[in-house]
């Protein structure tokens, strides 16, 4: 240090000093920036600023704020980096999520708007969230308007259907879930169109309620179409009520589904009743198995031509009807019958009049040519009695005449037979019968004084038939009389009697089994074509001699025998009517051939009669015959006159009884309470009316034996002599 | 000052400032923040600092949450508690 001078010491100490004071003058300048800067820092971050008096230099230094701070700030900076761009991403996301949804709203849109429907959002309390265009077509109101206007579909609203469109609403904007609905509005140009409109409630996700969205269509052609149709079912059912026949259709179970108005008039049925019933309550009972079958074929698809039937009405009245059926199908499926009958009742009652008036024209003509014929008779029985009263004592003259009436009296008992062959029953009374005699017998006696001339030809071995022998002679006189009047300028009849085993084959109207076949073949004029169906009808006649009953009546009496008649023929070649007689199987009792019954009968005969002729011919014949003869008028007097006999030790043989005694016990009654007195009495029945089921069937009734009024001497000696025999 | 560990298993770190005023209450709290961040934005620590001054109460918060942390004050016997820890979804 020595080396320096004093002066030069001086200088650098000078030197020093000014140093330091620009050293500190820098410093302080320096701390006041940075103070200043400090302190700015601190405001921006809305603290105080640093108070110089209570921090120094050496405490701000220590405390180094501004490192601090610079820290907070790169924390501040990396956290806003952060959020800026967690910012970023979210606004991209929400950014991709607004095109999301304005896409899905285009779509939407674009179908709510191109729709036809008028498609629309009300919200709750009433303001429209969306109008689709259609509302335009259909309306003629803007969806401006209606957005302007919420309650404008109110105001369009037709009259008559406000109150229904109000409650609808009601309904709708409650939540709930009203139907379907049809209404009418008035557009804007004013014309009234019909709307048919669907609504729902809308919910948001978590269940808020956000309002109806309602959907409309215009329905106005629907409405027409259906109002044409409506109009022209009307007009369809003011035909079918107008019409006078009875028109209905029902289902394949007989249900009614409709009826027009003469139909319920008819029957007596009120609209509303016609639900309830079936075909079968209408039906008639008889007539319920007809209707079920065709129900069937009908519904079946098969055509069943014209129908005959008989309703009954309500109040139990029979309606003859007649009318048509078809069936209505859908895709195949039978659906209902269409029908329409036509009420015949009063028809048939005029064609039955008509039948009646027929036939009493007919029984005219008939009793006027019996009453001449039996006058004929009359006149031959009186003549000859009278002749044989003038007689005197010439035996053979006397014996001739007698014979005479008796002749003339057979044809009368003929020409009765066949009357009463058509009376009700005219059961045959029948009894196993050799066939071939009364075959021979009564066609030789029905050409008595005929050009034509028979000829026989009968098995040797005929199987026996059980026969009316009354009633078959009569059938074959008929049919003889037939052929002899058929052959005006004679010829040959072919009589033929044959064994015929009968069977389905046959086509005859027939039970299978053995028959006896009697045919007689003519060469007369034949019969016509047109008339041949119509021989066995009653008064049929082509105009020869007969009264047209001898057909009809051998038709009766040969089906009443369990047999049956046919005839071929042809016009000009001749006819051939065949008999067929069911052969007798049981041993049957056999006839007796006829033979004048000598006067030999020996034992008492009870006569029970109410006629006093018949009761003294009766008598006489008795007598005549050789038996001991008493009479007496109805059944009480016979009961009487039997205990009487009794008790005095000589009881009555036989007792004949008349089977009916006007006003009195008739033989019926009487049989049963004389068996009851004595069980081995034997009673024989009498009747004029042949044609009494009593006289068929007389053995389940008590009687022994049988005798038809009239009867000759021989036929009551014969009938005796069996009984006394038996 | 003291450290204490919380059954979620951050421990919290307590800082008693009441006596200071700003800005060295803003600064010490600052200071605490950035020498913890790791910690705190973990999740495994917890800042609570006890203050009486009530400007604190304003400054520490929002340069606190603008740093990113949940911050929450709290009034407690005449002094406030500041809780600053790292934001729950950062974690």
């Amino acid at each position: 240090m020595s080396d320096r001078s004093p002066r030069d010491a001086a200088k650098g100490e000078a030197r020093l000093r000014r140093e330091a004071a620009e050293a500190a003058d820098r410093c302080r300048i320096l701390s006041g920036y940075l103070r200043g800067k400090i302190d700015q820092l601190l405001v921006m971050m809305g603290s105080r600023p640093l108070k110089g008096d209570t921090i120094d230099d050496r405490t701000l230094v220590a405390l180094d704020p501004i490192g601090t701070i610079s820290d907070s700030f790169a924390q501040v900076l990396n956290h806003m980096h952060v959020v800026n761009s967690r910012l970023t991403s979210e606004i991209a996301e929400h950014r991709r999520t607004g095109e999301i949804l304005r896409e899905k709203e285009e779509r939407f849109r674009t179908l709510a708007e191109f729709s036809s429907d008028w498609v629309f959002w009300r919200a709750p309390g009433g303001t429209l969230l969306y109008v689709s265009p259609a509302c335009q077509q259909i309306s003629g109101y803007t969806p401006g308007e209606f957005y302007a206007a919420p309650d404008l579909m109110g105001d369009i609203m037709h009259p008559e259907d406000r109150d229904r469109w109000a409650n609808h609403c009601h309904t709708a904007d409650a939540q709930g879930l009203p139907g379907p609905l049809e209404f009418r509005i008035v557009t804007k140009e004013g014309t009234v169109r019909w709307i048919s409109h669907v609504c729902r409630p809308v919910y948001a996700e978590d269940g808020q309620f956000l309002g109806v969205r309602g959907s409309q269509t215009n329905i106005n052609e629907k409405k027409r179409t259906e109002e044409a149709l409506r109009e022209s079912e009307q007009n369809v059912r003011d035909f079918l009520d107008n019409a006078i026949d009875l028109v209905q259709s029902l289902s394949p179970d007989g249900r009614i589904l409709y009826t027009n108005r003469a139909w319920r008039e008819t029957l007596g049925y009120r609209p509303e009743e016609i639900s309830r019933i079936t075909i079968y309550d209408v039906v008639a009972p008889d007539a319920r198995d007809h209707c079920r079958e065709v129900m069937r074929r009908v519904f079946a698809g098969e055509d069943v031509g014209r129908i005959e039937t008989r309703f009954v009405t309500r109040d139990g009245r029979q309606v003859v009807v007649e009318g048509h059926v078809n069936c209505r199908m859908d895709r195949g499926v039978p659906v209902s019958t269409r029908s329409i009958f036509r009420d015949i009742t009063m028809k048939r009652k005029i064609e039955e009049e008509f039948r009646k008036a027929s036939i009493l024209e007919s029984i005219g003509t008939l009793a006027g040519g019996i009453a001449h014929d039996f006058n004929n008779i009359m006149t031959a029985i009186l003549g000859n009695i009278s002749l044989a009263k003038a007689a005197g004592d010439d035996p053979v003259t006397l014996r001739r005449r007698l014979d005479e009436a008796e002749k003339a009296s057979l044809r009368a008992k003929t020409l009765t037979g066949q009357l009463l062959t058509f009376a009700e029953g005219g059961a045959p009374i029948r009894q196993r019968a050799p066939v071939t005699d009364l075959i021979r017998e009564t066609a030789l006696f029905s050409l008595l004084g005929s050009n034509v001339r028979c000829e026989f030809a009968f098995a040797g071995d005929l199987w026996p038939v059980e026969i009316d022998e009354g009633q078959i002679g009569q059938v074959i006189s008929n049919i003889v009389m037939n052929a002899d009047q058929a052959m005006p300028d004679g010829g040959i009849l072919m009589v033929r009697a044959e064994n015929v085993p009968v069977t389905a084959a046959d086509a005859i109207p027939l039970k299978e089994g053995p028959y006896v076949r009697i045919s007689f073949e003519d060469q007369g004029i034949g019969i016509s074509r047109k008339n041949l169906p119509k021989i066995f009808d009653p008064f049929f006649s082509t105009g020869w001699k007969g009264k047209g009953l001898g057909l009809p009546a051998s038709y009766s009496i040969v089906r009443r025998h369990d047999g049956y008649i046919g005839v071929v023929s042809e016009e000009g070649r001749g006819s051939t009517f065949s008999v067929y007689l069911p052969a007798s199987r049981g041993e049957g009792r056999a006839r007796k051939t006829e033979a004048e019954t000598s006067p030999d009968g020996r034992g008492r005969v009870l006569v029970m009669d109410d006629e006093d002729i018949l009761r003294d011919v009766a008598v006489d014949i008795l007598r005549t015959i050789g038996y001991e003869a008493a009479a007496v008028r109805d059944g009480s007097e016979a009961l009487e006159a039997y205990r009487g006999a009794m008790s005095a030790g000589r009881p009555y043989d036989v007792v004949i009884m008349d089977l009916t005694v006007p006003g009195g016990m008739g033989g019926r009654e009487a049989v049963r309470k004389l068996l009851e007195m004595d069980p081995g009495a034997r009673v024989i029945v009498s009747s004029g009316y042949s044609n009494d089921p009593v006289m068929a069937d007389y053995r389940k009734h008590g009687f022994v034996d049988v005798i038809a009024k009239p009867y000759r001497m021989r036929d009551l000696g014969a009938v005796l002599q069996r009984v006394f025999e038996g | 000052m003291g450290e204490s560990r919380n059954t979620a298993g951050a421990h919290t770190v307590n800082l008693d400032l009441r006596g200071q005023v700003c800005p060295a209450t803003l600064l010490l709290s600052l200071r605490e923040i950035n020498n913890r961040r790791d910690d705190l934005q973990r999740g495994t620590a917890r800042l609570v600092i006890l203050t009486d001054h009530r400007d604190a109460t304003v400054t520490v918060p929002d340069t606190a949450s603008s740093m990113g942390y949940e911050v929450s004050v709290a009034k407690v016997e005449g002094h406030y508690v500041i809780t600053i820890e790292g934001a729950k979804e950062a974690r």
